[in-house]
């Protein structure tokens, strides 16, 4: 890259210097194009492929030299036939319950551990937080069997309580230990003046605190959302019930029970589970790197 | 506070008891300072202590016993120990995730950081492209695997059509293959993911007069990267590399779901182990065994990670 000395330049604020930033910033944003363009190409590959042969007829999937990315003809059948095969509205409620079960308890939980954590002074607070740092940093393995064997010495196994009392008991280290960082950074000036107008602990939490954190907030909801749609081992474990059972365990016995001939079924119920998700990463990504961005709020 | 507007009718307090008054006050606000927190945290310390502390040390006792729930514990030492490295499967287990966390881990944080430079460029339709990029993200492990399988599938497969197009004579049966399996596993588990926003979040938080400065110095783009940006970045990189370290330990999802483990064992991770052992086999003891050699494993990768942590991650301010 062709660049003049920044000495050069300032000293010679003329055409030069005009035309060779210029050149310059053309050059490295052609680059970035290229860059950016090959790596969605490969990253978007198996995506594009999972669309296009879901809309293909059964013939359309022996493989033909060149690759038929977009079918022709383009047909339904694929949703229609796969959506038939199984109750997904069923299975797609349940993976709801797991995120609002899990996830409304566990946000109301962790951000107000993560706000005593950040912003009140205690006894012992650092020697705590170090504790919730080591048990981020624990596999769940490790935690795994003894507590399923607690889970069912209680009869919990077979409802939602697995999923519900874990999460009201603040369950999850790394979002304490995020968002505890994300509260510290938040400038001390705006809660003095609150308290000095006479708001308590709490009204500071809720009116000053978790407004300027919608961007972590929503981070973290995204997160447990996406948990919810990934998860397999919880659902194994305590949703193995036919009632219970979440979209990635019917995807699993679909998976098992097709043969080859329901390629297009199972892309097109893949597609239809994917949706709500890249709806809310689209609004969260959004949303966070925004939140990011605009709120210059650092210590 | 309704009350406040019958406050001016109220009789004036005699010096005493106005006293006494702000006295209740000042041990109101001191109880409150001291106790408040604490009830703030109480969740999450009885949440430590139940599903957390607990477990650990019930799983640390149970690893030295014979246990199936249905039966009393009974104790045998160290032979479930023992028993884990005498087994192969388990050895071959404890290979492929650990060549998974060596490969994948320092992988997934490379093309993370990659991605998160390349969209950080101030480009036109900068929105469409991050928008863009975390789509893959998006389509859930049962859907990923799904398609996974579709691509990788030796007769319909996209990867063997794609190489027959291009003539090339490296047609594999990929998932069929015992040798070959953990490798697709490996790679197609290198992404950016969550760590790519992580990194990019980070990258907002690079006060621009560093790069000010830095062009001042007449420093290239490289210099600047090597010199402002990464050492900026590291904080991030530390938060990164841990989770991404842990998460590395505990994957299973993807092969559970695609090849069960298979075949022969060659697509089978730590984590399906205890989870085979545990809720198929009904070996509680055995399970508990391996978690506790994971839970050692980590450790020692942690404490290091952090140790070294001293000498090159970088905070602002001290």
């Amino acid at each position: 890259m062709a660049s003049l000395r920044p000495m050069q330049a300032a000293a010679l604020p003329g055409n030069r210097y005009f035309l060779g930033m210029r050149t310059r910033r053309f050059i490295q944003h052609t680059l970035a194009y290229v860059l950016i363009a090959a790596f969605l190409i490969v990253a978007l590959m198996p995506v594009a492929w999972m669309f296009g042969t879901s809309f293909k007829t059964l013939d359309q999937l022996r493989i033909t030299v060149p690759i038929q990315w977009i079918p022709n003809p383009v047909t339904f059948e694929n949703y229609v036939k796969g959506w038939a095969v199984r109750d997904w509205p069923h299975f797609l409620r349940n993976t709801l319950f797991l995120a609002v079960f899990v996830g409304v308890p566990t946000m109301a939980s962790c951000t107000l551990a993560a706000y005593a954590f950040a912003r009140m002074r205690f006894r012992g607070s650092e020697a705590l937080m170090l504790i919730n740092i080591s048990l981020m940093l624990i596999p769940d393995q490790v935690t795994l069997v003894p507590r399923f064997v607690m889970m069912a010495r209680m009869g919990w196994v077979g409802t939602w309580l697995p999923a519900i009392i874990p999460s009201m008991l603040a369950l999850n280290p790394a979002m304490v230990f995020v968002l505890r960082q994300f509260f510290r950074a938040i400038p001390n000036d705006l809660s003095d003046a609150a308290r000095i107008d006479g708001c308590h602990e709490l009204g500071i939490f809720w009116r000053i605190v978790v407004p300027l954190s919608r961007p972590i907030l929503a981070l973290q909801i995204v997160l447990i959302t996406s948990w919810a749609w990934n998860d397999l081992l919880f659902s194994l474990l305590y949703l193995k019930d036919k009632s219970m059972q979440t979209l990635t365990l019917a995807m699993q016995s679909f998976l098992g029970y097709r043969g080859d001939t329901a390629w297009g079924q199972m892309m097109a119920m893949s597609v239809l589970m994917s949706l709500p998700m890249m709806v809310l990463a689209y609004f969260g990504q959004r949303y966070f790197t925004e939140g990011f961005t605009l709120s210059g709020i650092k210590g | 506070m309704t009350s406040t507007g019958l406050s001016a009718g109220q009789p004036r307090l005699q010096p005493s008891e106005q006293e006494a008054q702000l006295q209740r006050q000042a041990q109101r606000r001191r109880f409150r300072r001291r106790i408040l927190p604490f009830v703030f945290i109480l969740p999450w310390i009885l949440g430590v202590l139940l599903f957390q502390a607990y477990p650990i040390l019930d799983s640390f006792y149970h690893s030295f016993t014979v246990y199936d729930v249905f039966q009393p514990a009974k104790w045998v030492g160290l032979r479930n120990y023992r028993n884990l490295f005498e087994n192969s499967y388990t050895r071959m287990a404890l290979q492929n995730t650990l060549l998974y966390v060596v490969v994948s881990v320092p992988g997934g944080l490379v093309v993370g950081l990659l991605q998160a430079l390349l969209l950080n460029v101030k480009v036109r339709g900068l929105q469409l492209f991050r928008t863009l990029a975390i789509v893959p993200g998006t389509v859930p492990a049962a859907g990923a695997a799904a398609v996974s399988i579709f691509i990788w599938s030796p007769s319909l497969g996209l990867i063997n059509s794609i190489l027959e197009w291009l003539g090339l004579p490296w047609r594999q049966s990929w998932l069929v293959d015992p040798v070959m399996v953990k490798w697709i596993f490996i790679f197609m588990t290198i992404q950016g993911g969550i760590g790519m926003l992580i990194f990019l979040a980070g990258l907002q938080n690079v006060p621009q007069e560093l790069y000010d400065a830095s062009k001042i110095d007449g420093a290239h783009s490289m210099q600047t990267l090597v010199n402002v940006t990464l050492p900026m970045l590291t904080p991030y990189t530390l938060f990164n590399l841990l989770t991404s370290l842990i998460g590395a330990f505990q994957y299973f999802t993807g092969p559970m779901l695609m090849t069960g483990g298979g075949p022969a064992g060659g697509s089978t991770f730590y984590a399906q182990l205890i989870y085979e052992s545990a809720f198929i086999l009904f070996r509680m003891g055995h399970a508990a065994a391996l978690a506790w050699i994971l839970f050692v494993i980590c450790v020692v990768i942690v404490v290091t990670v952090f140790r070294s942590s001293a000498s090159w991650v970088y905070y602002e301010g001290g």
